[in-house]
């Protein structure tokens, strides 16, 4: 078994966060429940690779997420840019007030993502804004 | 060359499958017996069109199912296994190694989407591609949850054959390369060898961090040089902060007790993540599993406690195992904590075994063993037991000096033939008052550990402090600082963390060894930006010999 593979990293990452990923409406909806950091951001980001040309975008929904850190701000800076640049979208839920929020408010992400308070209206916006014949 | 033997073996193995869909390929007669004479041009076609090299595992409760999988898979000349269960299917995938599954979602007992959450929680399996089949519309909502457990891709019945057929030769393929790098492996290694870095392997190279629990493990092999031991043991992160602990001692040596310890390692990870609040529950399945596959093939046994630090208790369940061992803090010896232990694993396959619990108190220390700690020739266990007891209350303080303490106290030489394992666990202490100190390895995982650690401290001051979540934060990133920046992962080098309250307000310093390097990346900054703005203060010393960073926050008014 080499380093890469070793169990006990990916274990800490199951008893951090639950990630999952499901597409709904051709838009890709990715639920985080628990805490993202440096240890287990990678699991997010590869929950968001290998995104059909033919999807709308990525509904990020983490309403669920008890801490996020400048790590996992770092992967919504990147993977905003790469979407904008295929011409897709990506929404973050998150509830007013919470901790990931606050996190959003201060490193200024807040200013180009708009507030979804469910994922269903994330859906819908990005099927709204994204034009599907592109 | 051997095409035709290999044909062969894989229709004997076929016949002992419950449903024998595995023919020889269509073309050529398959020669039985000896092999003739290759012809070296056929054979060299022979090899690159057909030559069965991975195996592929067919899951479907359904013959014709599995009939009109076999006729479209056939021409890829691969092995193929019929499964007609989810267990089933597990059962095939503990004893081999299938470069591709394919999973029917509905079945009886496990349905499919069960099944693929066992094989992803199982380290051995879970690196092997899922193609989920379904025939009903409704299915393809789970399915797209069968993403989230990890499988890779789905095909709606009846389907294309030859899309199905191409998705399962892209894995096959994958599978050829990563076996021809295994086998280059092996042909270096003599038995011995293989055995002794699987046991190796199996035992964790260092112990996983856990926020309120400080643990500790030892491992000395046989004397016999020559034999390697089936002691093993394993510490398991579960959810909501609690560690499962495993002990257990496969009966034999050498290659086949090392492949044992691996399987049973690994199912009982998988069974650990599925029944967390239980260790009975979890040997229970533990043992079907092992009486099922192995018949009474193998004997083990096995103590596997939960320890729930935020509930300051242990549970615990024992499959003929000797029992743990409990010292509380400033208490002059350990005492057994008292249970029935039931049958070892794989004895008899209807065993009901039950979970033990015992309170824990701060500082307390848990000691799991195998038998050759306290074991020696013309002594009864009991004896053995008496001596250890002993050994770990008069040991030193530090939970690693007390392992090592412990080990030099059993017995050795040539009359101690066994190999020993020793896991040792202890609740933190409540902090010294006001102040919290951490050292830690400089490796992501240490950031988790110090924000938990962060958090506990200040419940435990009682400030009622609504900035919790500020600080953690600010404390966070600094560490995640120096980790990434001030040294790089797996280094080697730790940091330290120092929380102190004075006059009220929260005063923090993080200190490494390394050299500061100025944030890289495209977000650079962004993590120590965050910080500033949630602290009332950020310094940063930067000297040739490390990095110290003092943070400080007055109570929000």
């Amino acid at each position: 078994m080499s380093p890469a593979e070793s169990p006990d990293r990916d274990l800490h990452t199951v008893a951090l966060a639950e990630i999952e990923r499901e597409e709904r409406e051709g838009v890709r909806v990715v639920t985080v429940a628990g805490e993202l950091d440096i240890s287990n951001v990678g699991t997010l980001e590869h929950a968001t690779f290998d995104l059909p040309n033919d999807a709308l975008g990525i509904v990020l929904d983490l309403t669920a997420a008890t801490y996020v850190d400048s790590a996992t701000l770092g992967l919504l800076f990147k993977l905003q840019r790469s979407l904008e640049r295929r011409g897709q979208a990506l929404r973050i839920v998150r509830a007013p007030g919470s901790s990931t929020q606050r996190v959003l408010e201060l490193t200024g992400f807040e200013r180009n993502s708009p507030p979804e308070s469910d994922r269903d209206a994330a859906i819908a916006a990005i099927r709204r804004d994204v034009p599907l014949s592109r | 060359m051997a095409a035709g033997l290999r044909r062969a073996r894989a229709d004997v193995e076929a016949e002992q499958q419950p449903l024998a869909i595995a023919r020889a390929p269509a073309g050529p007669a398959p020669a039985l017996g000896p092999a003739p004479a290759a012809d070296p041009a056929r054979a060299h076609a022979d090899a690159h069109a057909r030559e069965p090299s991975a195996s592929i595992l067919l899951v479907d409760d359904d013959e014709g199912g599995l009939h009109a999988l076999h006729a479209v898979l056939e021409p890829l000349g691969q092995r193929l296994v019929a499964a007609r269960s989810g267990e089933q299917a597990l059962r095939r995938l503990l004893r081999e190694e299938f470069a591709v599954i394919l999973l029917d979602v509905r079945m009886p007992g496990l349905d499919g989407l069960q099944t693929a959450r066992y094989i992803k929680t199982r380290a051995r399996t879970r690196h092997i591609p899922i193609i989920f089949l379904t025939a009903h519309a409704e299915d393809v909502e789970h399915v797209f949850h069968a993403y989230a457990a990890g499988a890779v891709d789905y095909v709606v019945k009846p389907c294309d054959p030859d899309v199905l057929r191409s998705k399962v030769a892209v894995f096959v393929e994958l599978q050829r390369e990563r076996a021809e790098r295994v086998r280059e492996a092996r042909g270096r290694a003599e038995a011995e060898a293989i055995a002794g870095t699987l046991q190796r392997h199996l035992l964790p190279d260092r112990l996983p961090q856990a926020p309120a629990l400080e643990m500790a493990a030892r491992y000395r092999p046989s004397e016999q040089t020559a034999q390697v031991g089936g002691d093993w043991y394993d510490a398991i992160l579960l959810p909501g902060g609690r560690v499962g602990l495993a002990i257990g001692d496969v009966v034999g040596h050498g290659v086949r007790a090392a492949t044992l310890m691996a399987e049973l390692r690994a199912a009982l990870r998988a069974y650990a993540v599925t029944e967390p609040d239980s260790p009975g529950a979890t040997l229970t399945l533990l043992n079907s599993l092992v009486a099922r596959t192995h018949g009474r093939a193998m004997v083990a046994t096995l103590l596997y406690m939960v320890i729930d630090a935020d509930r300051r208790h242990a549970r615990f369940a024992s499959a003929g195992h000797p029992p743990p061992l409990l010292l509380d803090a400033g208490a002059g010896a350990a005492r057994m904590l008292e249970h029935q232990a039931v049958l070892p694993l794989g004895v008899a396959e209807h065993t009901k075994f039950e979970s033990w619990e015992t309170e824990l108190s701060p500082g307390a220390t848990v000691l799991l063993y195998t038998d050759g700690l306290v074991e020696r020739r013309g002594e009864t266990i009991d004896t053995g037991l008496a001596r250890l007891c002993e050994a770990l209350g008069d040991g030193p303080r530090g939970l690693e000096e007390l392992c090592s303490h412990i080990l030099t106290r059993a017995p050795g030489g040539r009359g101690a033939p066994d190999d020993t394992a020793l896991l040792a666990a202890r609740l933190l202490e409540q902090p010294a008052a006001g102040s919290l100190e951490l050292d830690l390895p400089a490796e992501p995982e240490s950031v988790s550990v110090a924000r938990h650690r962060l958090e506990r401290w200040l419940a435990e001051l009682g400030d009622g402090r609504d900035d919790v979540f500020a600080l953690k934060l600010a404390l966070s990133e600094v560490c995640a600082n120096a980790v990434e920046h001030a040294y790089g992962p797996g280094s080697g080098h730790r940091f330290r963390v120092r929380a102190e309250r004075r006059e009220g307000a929260v005063a923090i310093e993080v200190s490494d060894e390394g050299r500061w390097r100025a944030p890289r990346g495209s977000q650079r900054g962004l993590g120590l930006g965050m910080s500033e703005r949630l602290m009332d203060s950020v310094e940063i010393e930067r000297t040739p010999t490390g990095t110290t960073v003092r943070m400080r926050k007055a109570p929000p008014s």
